[in-house]
This record gives C-alpha cells, structure tokens and sequence, in this order.
C-alpha cells in the first residue's frame, strides 16, 4: 500500500468516524423498532400491576408469576410503583397506573379521596361467585370494587404501606376475560392473580 | 520511444469493473435486505437472537459501504469517467523537454485520480515555461533532456513521442 492510499485511510477514520456509529445506532435502532412492532406481546399475554409501595423483589415477582401462569400464555410482567407518600403519587396512578395497569393496589387511605368506579371494574355478583367469594371488598356506594390483598402472600415481592390494600381490576385491561370493556373469555389472568393475592 | 496510453482498453477495463462492483453491491445489498426480512418475518415472540442478528450484518454491510465506496469505488468511478469523457474533451499538444518523473503517485485537482507527476518544460518559441504534467502509468522511460511531443487530456499525457 502506498503513502498516498496510507494517508487518504487515515484520513477517512479520523473524519468519517462519526458515520460509523450514527450508521449503527440508526441500525440498531431502526431494526429494534421493526422487530417490536412486528412482534408485539398481545396485551393478553402481558400483565402490567400498579403497586402503591416499593417493589423488592422484581425479578421473582416476574419469574414466580411466568411459571405459575405458563399455561395461560403469561409472556411479560411489568410493575409501576409509586410511593403514597410521595408528591407525584396521584400523577402516577393516572398515569401510567389508570392508563395501563391491569391490577391497581391502593391502600385504603388513598382510596377516601378516589372515585373507584373511574379506574376499576364494579365486582358483580357473578364474578363474585365464581372467583373472589369470601374475600373482603371495598365498597363505595354499596357498590363493591376492591379486593383486599394478603400482605404475607406479596410480602416477598414488595412492601406495602401498614394498611390495608386493596386491589382492583381496570376496566380496560385484557386480562379480565369477559369483565373487560373489550372482553375476551379466555383471557382472564389478572382475575385468577387477584384469587392468588386475595383474602 | 513512444508512449501511447490505450483510451479505449482502459474505458472498457475501467468500465467493466464499475459495472461488476456496482453489481456486486447491488446483490449484496439485496441478500442482507432479504436475510433481514426473513429474521423479522420467522422470529417468534423471543426475538433477541433474531434481532442481534440482524443487527450485527446490517451493521457489518453498512461499515463495508462507508469503507468501501470512498476509497475504493471512488477511484474507479473517477478513472471511468475519465475515460468516458475523453472524447468529448479538449486536448492539447506540445512539444515538451522531459525534466524529470516523480514515482509516487498523488491526486490531481482532488478529484480521486491516482497519477504520477512529471516535470517538464513546455517549449513555445523561445519561452519556456516548466510545468508539471502527469502520466497513469509509472517509468514512462523517458530520459532528461529528451524532447517530446505530448498529447494531454486534463494535463494527463495520453501520448508521448520522442523526437529521436
């Protein structure tokens, strides 16, 4: 190889070298983007809790519940937590916590200043029935909404405020089977999480 | 001694490999674009491997193109359209003193063809005026002081006669 050529490679890696990895974040990028909405998880398959306190454990939370739910086609879980201590705790349970959780856990404090049937599914007798009987609900205008959770059961996932909680069931999840505003049947993970948790 | 620069066997050389590497590319270009289509197409839900696949020769094609076209295909295209343009082009003969040829190369004007410089001193009357021309082609076998006569294209010599 010639000086000449010598001189014009080095130069073209000392100018060029920014094209090399603009070309391959846009490469990267482009593609991871393809590829996601390709193949998006079904809502169904995915399940998305809100939880009003500190996450602890994510990862067993994430891999206790894939294999408990593995014959349901249960593909991603996801948690959003927000602290009811904090400021921005009401902006997080409108959003993300209304927008996309399928399961909302709120202490009952919270709950005084909130119009459940805004973000959660009023439980019917029949649902009642056929999943959640002898639980304890909570009730706003004789109407039941909430599902009271069992600390001891979620204890080695996530800590809770020293309260009562409970959980509710957003309407516009796709895992509340024919509960749902879109309802589908068979996908009724979120019901049978809430059995799991429940008391 | 003469010096004749073949314009027509280097256009259709020149010519050729444009055509090949502009296939080349073309074909390769398509077969990442294709192997990339099939790994988003037949990936499953769990489709990091795919997608590190696909990443990795996109990645690996784009790098060869930025290598490649610059400082490869640059230079060929520019010796093509060298040639291609002779034709048409001006061209201008003198009667020249060979001084002296310089045997590493170096791009006239910036415009990515590789050429040898040579010394000579043009020959107008009295005048003499020296300059500096270039050949394609390395030892044109001249010796200092020999009188010629040259054709250039674009201060190229394209054919060089010797008075002796």
């Amino acid at each position: 190889m010639n000086e000449l050529r010598k001189d014009r490679l080095s130069n073209h890696i000392r100018y060029v070298w920014p094209a090399y990895i603009i070309s391959a974040l846009l490469i990267a990028g482009g593609l991871s983007f393809i590829f996601q909405a390709v193949h998006k998880l079904p809502e169904y398959k995915t399940l998305t809790i809100f939880v009003s306190g500190k996450v602890t454990d994510g990862k067993a939370l994430k891999e206790d519940l894939l294999n408990t739910y593995q014959d349901k086609e249960l593909k991603s879980v996801s948690t959003i937590s927000a602290d009811p201590n904090e400021g921005h705790y009401n902006t997080k349970l409108t959003i993300p916590g209304y927008s996309s959780a399928d399961v909302l856990i709120i202490p009952v404090s919270k709950l005084e200043n909130l119009d459940a049937s805004y973000f959660a599914i009023d439980l019917k007798d029949e649902l009642i029935t056929n999943f959640y009987s002898g639980y304890s609900f909570y009730k706003q205008d004789e109407v039941n909404y909430g599902i009271k959770i069992n600390k001891e059961t979620v204890k080695p996932y996530m800590s809770l405020p020293n309260e009562d909680c409970y959980m509710f069931l957003n309407g516009n999840s796709h895992n509340i089977g024919e509960y749902a505003n879109k309802p589908v049947k068979e996908h009724d993970l979120a019901l049978h999480l809430v059995k799991e948790w429940g008391m | 001694m003469n010096y004749q620069l073949d314009i027509s066997k280097e256009y259709q050389n020149a010519r050729k490999k444009v055509t090949l590497l502009s296939l080349a590319f073309s074909l390769i270009f398509s077969l990442i674009l294709i192997a990339d289509v099939l790994l988003v197409i037949f990936a499953n839900e769990d489709y990091k491997l795919n997608l590190i696949i696909a990443i990795i020769i996109s990645i690996l094609f784009a790098w060869g193109a930025i290598f490649f076209f610059p400082n490869f295909y640059n230079d060929i295209f520019k010796k093509y359209t060298f040639y291609k343009s002779y034709e048409s082009g001006l061209k201008e003969t003198a009667e020249v003193e060979f001084d002296k040829e310089i045997n590493e190369p170096v791009t006239k004007d910036s415009n990515g063809l590789y050429l040898y410089p040579v010394h000579v001193t043009y020959l107008d009357g009295l005048s003499r005026v020296s300059k500096v021309i270039y050949t394609l082609e390395k030892d044109l076998n001249f010796k200092k002081g020999d009188k010629l006569t040259v054709t250039t294209y674009q201060r190229v010599i394209i054919k060089a006669e010797s008075h002796l």
